[in-house]
């Protein structure tokens, strides 16, 4: 059955289709939540939240978009407006400082020790996902809307509140600080070399 | 080129393509740049790497208690579980006083400002979060009709010297209306229902036309996670009302009858009324409270 058959009977109350569609998109979701929120139990109870939202929302949605780009949009706006209430809730935590020249090389990575280190896909994916989640808060919930989730610059304007201008250098600055975060983690870049930094050389 | 200037072009690159000169500009610089090229470089292995980022698993049964929750959604919850019950102390006091209202409506004349005040304080030691009513008898002939007895929430006080103002913090701020001289009826002062009803339009309920108003100057509304309002009940409704006692509750103040209800209940009754060509308007309060009310505009 595709998506939309999927969508259609579960608009109309089916709730095999539904399950259906919750199954095929819960590792997704589940994934966005957790990197939108930056904490598993939250982000496990975010994502029900969105699937429930999709199931009550189910007869109105026109299907202008696939089913999959709407939950994530859902699971999007779910977690913005935890991570609004949770701003209100308590000061905001203090983010990774990415000034600081000696945060991280004090302590190098076994990888480090070995000059033959493979870079496996697995261990650039796991590299990538720590260092998404050290990066601050604010930085991290708009690179990933826009690498995850998929948002244009408007639309993650429009879900944060911010303009334009501050969307796109946000995100040149969440890709910047993402990189020396990867630099620093030293199992993301496969060729050392290429790091111009003075910091490499003191490897 | 400026640093900043670079890492914002190239990062937009990755987005989507620039202008003909922007792109220019940064290819220019980055051929003389060693720096910017090894950043640009990065920049797209950073990008790339969020294609084959690996999902993660969702928690073991996920999908079961999304389900679950589905299903909840069909399933009354027995009485004394569901969050609106708390709202049934504070209804039951509301119609102890529209009772008191009705009756210093038809009886007017006589003074019946100390056992309204009596009335309000009880609401408000009723520890619920539903508004208490202060009750301003008239000071002569109130007697006119029952149905002018409920003012609105938007009602002024009337400038009556004599009367009691039984709730000090709860004067209306908002869409305030002209109300009948001193002395002619009762009026009833919504304390903090001065939330919505900007909208609205009628004084007294009278006016089907504007129901809200009444859930407004009723006070249950602002506490409401969603309040439907319907100009009858749709056929069909009283069977999804059934018999269970929370969802049998209801209020009737002369012009409306407030029914308390669960979402499930609201959505197939605004279902029904859509159905039928019955007029229905829904109202979003604060979310999160549980408490869903239908109510039904009467004659």
């Amino acid at each position: 059955m595709t998506d939309r058959e999927l969508v259609t009977r579960a608009g109309a109350g089916d709730q095999e289709a539904f399950e259906q569609l919750v199954r095929d998109n819960q590792n997704r979701v589940y994934s966005l939540a957790v990197r939108l929120v930056g904490d598993r139990e939250e982000a496990a109870d975010l994502a029900q939240e969105a699937f429930l939202k999709a199931w009550q929302g189910l007869s109105s949605f026109q299907g202008e978009s696939s089913f999959s780009t709407w939950i994530y949009r859902l699971t999007t706006n779910v977690c913005i407006d935890y991570l609004r209430r949770k701003k209100r809730r308590q000061e905001v935590e203090p983010a990774v400082s990415l000034d600081d020249e000696d945060s991280g090389w004090a302590e190098p990575a076994d990888a480090g020790q070995d000059p033959q280190r493979k870079l496996e896909e697995a261990e650039r994916s796991r590299a990538l996902s720590r260092g998404l989640e050290r990066l601050p808060e604010h930085q991290r919930q708009v690179l990933v809307m826009r690498e995850l989730s998929g948002l244009s610059y408007q639309e993650i304007g429009a879900a944060t509140g911010l303009d334009l201008g501050t969307v796109k250098s946000r995100i040149a600055r969440a890709r910047l600080a993402l990189r020396k975060i990867l630099l620093e983690d030293g199992n993301f870049f496969d060729s050392p070399s290429s790091n111009p930094t003075k910091e490499s050389k003191r490897r | 080129m400026e640093h900043d200037r670079c890492l914002e072009l190239l990062s937009a690159r990755l987005d989507g393509p620039l202008t003909g000169g922007e792109e220019r500009e940064l290819e220019d610089h980055l051929r003389t740049c060693p720096q910017c090229r090894a950043l640009a470089e990065q920049l797209e292995q950073l990008h790339a790497g969020f294609a084959g980022l690996e999902e993660l698993e969702a928690p073991e049964g996920f999908t079961g208690r999304v389900m679950e929750r589905v299903r909840e959604k069909r399933r009354p919850i027995p009485l004394f579980r569901r969050p609106q019950f708390r709202a049934l102390a504070g209804l039951a006091a509301c119609a102890a006083i529209c009772i008191g209202i009705y009756g210093t409506g038809r009886w007017g004349g006589q003074d019946l400002s100390d056992k309204t005040l009596v009335t309000e304080q009880q609401v408000q030691q009723s520890d619920t979060s539903i508004s208490a009513y202060g009750v301003l008898p008239g000071e002569e002939d109130g007697s006119e009709s029952a149905g002018n007895t409920v003012a609105s929430a938007q009602a002024p006080v009337p400038q009556n010297d004599e009367m009691e103002v039984a709730t000090g913090d709860s004067v209306a701020t908002q869409g305030k209306e002209t109300v009948p001289d001193a002395g002619s009826s009762s009026a009833v002062q919504g304390s903090g229902s001065v939330t919505d009803g900007s909208d609205s339009a009628a004084s007294n309920g009278t006016d089907p036309a504007a129901p809200r108003l009444q859930a407004s100057a009723f006070g249950a509304d602002e506490d409401a996670e969603i309040t439907l309002t319907v100009s009858r009940l749709p056929e069909g409704a009283q069977a999804l009302l059934g018999t269970d006692a929370a969802t049998s509750y209801s209020v009737e103040t002369g012009q409306e009858t407030i029914i308390l209800s669960s979402l499930e209940q609201l959505e197939q009754i605004e279902a029904l009324a859509q159905a039928q060509g019955i007029t229905a308007s829904r109202f979003n309060g604060e979310s999160g409270t549980g408490i869903f009310l239908l109510v039904v505009a009467g004659a």
